[in-house]
């Protein structure tokens, strides 16, 4: 295992519950079972983010997610377009100067040769308007949210360490060990 | 006026419209006269924003705070042109080492904006070439094509990017520059971190720029009609000639190189630009007033400046410079040589920067001169990455706005880029006929400049391009639409 673990916040602390991801993330730092791993705010996803991926053991990233219900938390796996996964060739159409998970795990393959695993741990976000502040749901949820960064992040180091990449297992000792709600 | 030629005549157009994929504020609109020959070519920006009239009753020293939010690109220029107009209306000097640090970032700006443009945005089209299926002509498939390459321009842009993060507080919006200086002095902590990461940009622009050289053969018919159509070029320049960035005079060149304005002040800008403002675009076109309108169209940016100064003013750039001269002569017409030019100012700026944070009184803790409001006018002129930028304030007794004016590089640049768009149009469009390669070197010819819209304009196989040929009667001919 090469690296520390990265936790990237997302989104713009300016549009209400978008900003949810970067709350997160800070409120993570702070948190001693995350000692020694490195956090990053940003606004949106870019290619610049993919050297910091690369040299990452693990990565989560946190986001507001539309549609779902305020304060939920879920997580899942980011799984790269299989054409970027080195040694496999061929190219994807979809890039640009910001990128979505799966994008950015892909351009680490594709420029640094590694993608170490990468998951999204979303917050369900009930409104983005400009200037506003965290809605209470989504204020409540963010010591969950950190729950799961958490136990994700101890959850893969343990499976990279026993060299076991298998992300279902992952997946599901998250689950084992935190509240509903993880989905 | 869209569709019709100047004088009225009805002729066939094509449009692209949007352009953008963001922002989707612009379009394209290529003019075809009866006999099917390209006529025309319009780049048409479609939004408003209204910044100058949002600033208005709001305190002077808010100004650079609001201005910072004008562009998530280049907020850096935006900032110091407006520190500087504040400047004046304090009337004071920013301490030595503020003028200093204020360099500092400015080029960083300059090297994390022109590495976008370069890397991630146009290397691609280098990489594939024009023709090239959008599907294989982007980043993504440049990455898996040569990594190395977009190693470097990711390593750019964090350099550049970080170093706005360590001055400015972040990396989009930063604080810091502030009328009068900036805010707080630099540490020397922050200090040495940069100073660290100066030997690999170096390596990674010098990478860079034999790359490029070595792509540059294969793009010859490219280099020869992107834009081509004689132009003056405007920059700011040093006393001694050499490039100037956050600070310093004009000077205006011909197509030959001739010298018309040499080391004017910016201050007073109307009195040499004219402003042209047109039905079908937010976008007013600027000109040089000695010549008038359209004769005194000028260039900015990166392939401006180099025509423009001496020398840069830092060794290894001047000699890049001086080699690029000897090959496409002194005052290059191309707009395709804007990529070059973007890549030699890139390694001039990492070199600068060095320079300045090893100087032992960058540590200063004067940084700021402070003042309320003595003068009721003032202007702010800086080089962004993408040319000249111009700040004009107007206050009242109590330091709040009353008027604002902003000149911007992409209005510097309006008239040149329609030459060059229908420069381009008239190479490669085929009346009866659309094909990719015409709507990417359309799109490129653009791009080349660098506008705030070129990373909308950039194709990434999802851009939502469409483009009709119509008959003058309104009949669309053809249609080609890119999802």
């Amino acid at each position: 295992m090469s690296g520390v673990p990265l936790v990237v916040g997302v989104g713009n602390p300016l549009r209400g519950d978008d900003g949810a991801g970067p709350a997160a993330a800070e409120r993570a730092a702070r948190d001693p079972r995350l000692a020694g791993a490195r956090f990053r705010t940003v606004v949106q996803l870019t290619p610049e983010l993919a050297a910091d991926v690369a040299g990452a053991s693990v990565v989560v990233i946190v986001d507001a997610r539309a549609g779902a219900p305020a304060g939920t938390v879920d997580c899942s796996p980011v799984d790269p377009p299989p054409e970027a996964v080195p040694g496999r060739g061929g190219t994807r159409a979809s890039l640009s100067h910001h990128l979505d998970p799966a994008a950015l795990a892909g351009l680490a393959g594709l420029a640094y040769s590694r993608i170490p695993p990468v998951f999204i741990v979303g917050i369900g976000a009930g409104r983005f308007d400009a200037g506003a502040p965290l809605s209470p749901a989504v204020a409540a949820a963010l010591p969950e949210a950190v729950d799961v960064v958490a136990a994700l992040v101890a959850a893969l180091v343990a499976a990279l360490v026993a060299a076991d990449g298998d992300r279902s297992d992952t997946v599901r000792a998250v689950r084992g060990s935190t509240a509903p709600g993880v989905s | 006026m869209d569709g019709d030629k100047a004088d009225g005549q009805s002729s066939n157009r094509i449009v692209i419209d949007p352009v953008t994929r963001i922002e989707g504020h612009s379009k394209i609109t290529i003019s075809l006269g009866e006999d099917g020959a390209v006529a025309g070519a319009r780049f048409h920006v479609t939004q408003f924003r209204g910044f100058e009239r949002i600033c208005i009753g709001r305190p002077m020293h808010e100004m650079p705070g609001i201005m910072a939010r004008i562009c998530g690109i280049c907020p850096v220029s935006h900032i110091i042109a407006s520190s500087k107009a504040c400047d004046e209306i304090m009337a004071v000097s920013p301490p030595p080492v503020a003028v200093e640090l204020r360099r500092v970032i400015n080029l960083a700006q300059v090297v994390q904006s022109h590495a976008l443009s370069f890397f991630h945005l146009s290397s691609p089209d280098l990489l594939f070439g024009f023709d090239a299926p959008p599907a294989t002509r982007n980043l993504f498939a440049a990455a898996g094509e040569a990594p190395q390459l977009a190693r470097d321009g990711i390593a750019l842009r964090r350099f550049g990017q970080s170093i706005i993060e360590t001055l400015g507080g972040k990396r989009i919006h930063p604080g810091w520059v502030v009328p009068g200086g900036v805010s707080h002095p630099l540490a020397a902590s922050q200090r040495d971190a940069i100073l660290a990461a100066v030997p690999e940009a170096l390596a990674a622009i010098r990478r860079g720029l034999d790359w490029y050289r070595g792509r540059l053969a294969g793009f010859a018919a490219e280099a020869e009609c992107f834009g081509t159509s004689e132009t003056l070029s405007m920059g700011l320049v040093h006393d001694d000639g050499n490039a100037a960035y956050s600070d310093g005079d004009l000077r205006v060149v011909d197509a030959s190189g001739a010298v018309l304005a040499d080391r004017i002040d910016p201050r007073p800008y109307w009195e040499y630009l004219g402003e042209v403002a047109h039905p079908d675009t937010y976008l007013k076109s600027t000109y040089w007033k000695a010549l008038g309108y359209p004769a005194g169209t000028y260039r900015v940016g990166p392939l401006a400046r180099l025509n423009v100064v001496d020398r840069l003013g830092s060794a290894e750039a001047d000699e890049r410079l001086g080699e690029y001269r000897e090959r496409v002569g002194r005052t290059p017409q191309s707009s395709f040589h804007y990529h070059e030019a973007r890549l030699i100012e890139i390694l001039h700026a990492i070199t600068v920067i060095g320079e300045i944070l090893a100087s032992p009184d960058v540590l200063d803790r004067h940084v700021r001169s402070v003042a309320e409001v003595n003068r009721s006018e003032g202007v702010g002129v800086s080089e962004a990455p993408r040319g000249t930028l111009m700040h004009h304030y107007q206050v009242d007794e109590q330091g709040l706005v009353t008027w604002v004016n902003l000149v911007i590089a992409t209005g510097h640049n309006n008239e040149a880029m329609n030459a060059a768009v229908a420069q381009v149009a008239a190479r490669y469009v085929d009346a009866d006929r659309l094909t990719e390669g015409m709507l990417n070197r359309v799109e490129a010819a653009i791009r080349c400049f660098d506008p705030c819209l070129s990373c909308s304009t950039h194709a990434l196989g999802q851009m939502p391009l469409s483009v009709e040929l119509c008959a003058a009667d309104g009949t669309v001919l053809d249609r080609a639409v890119r999802p």
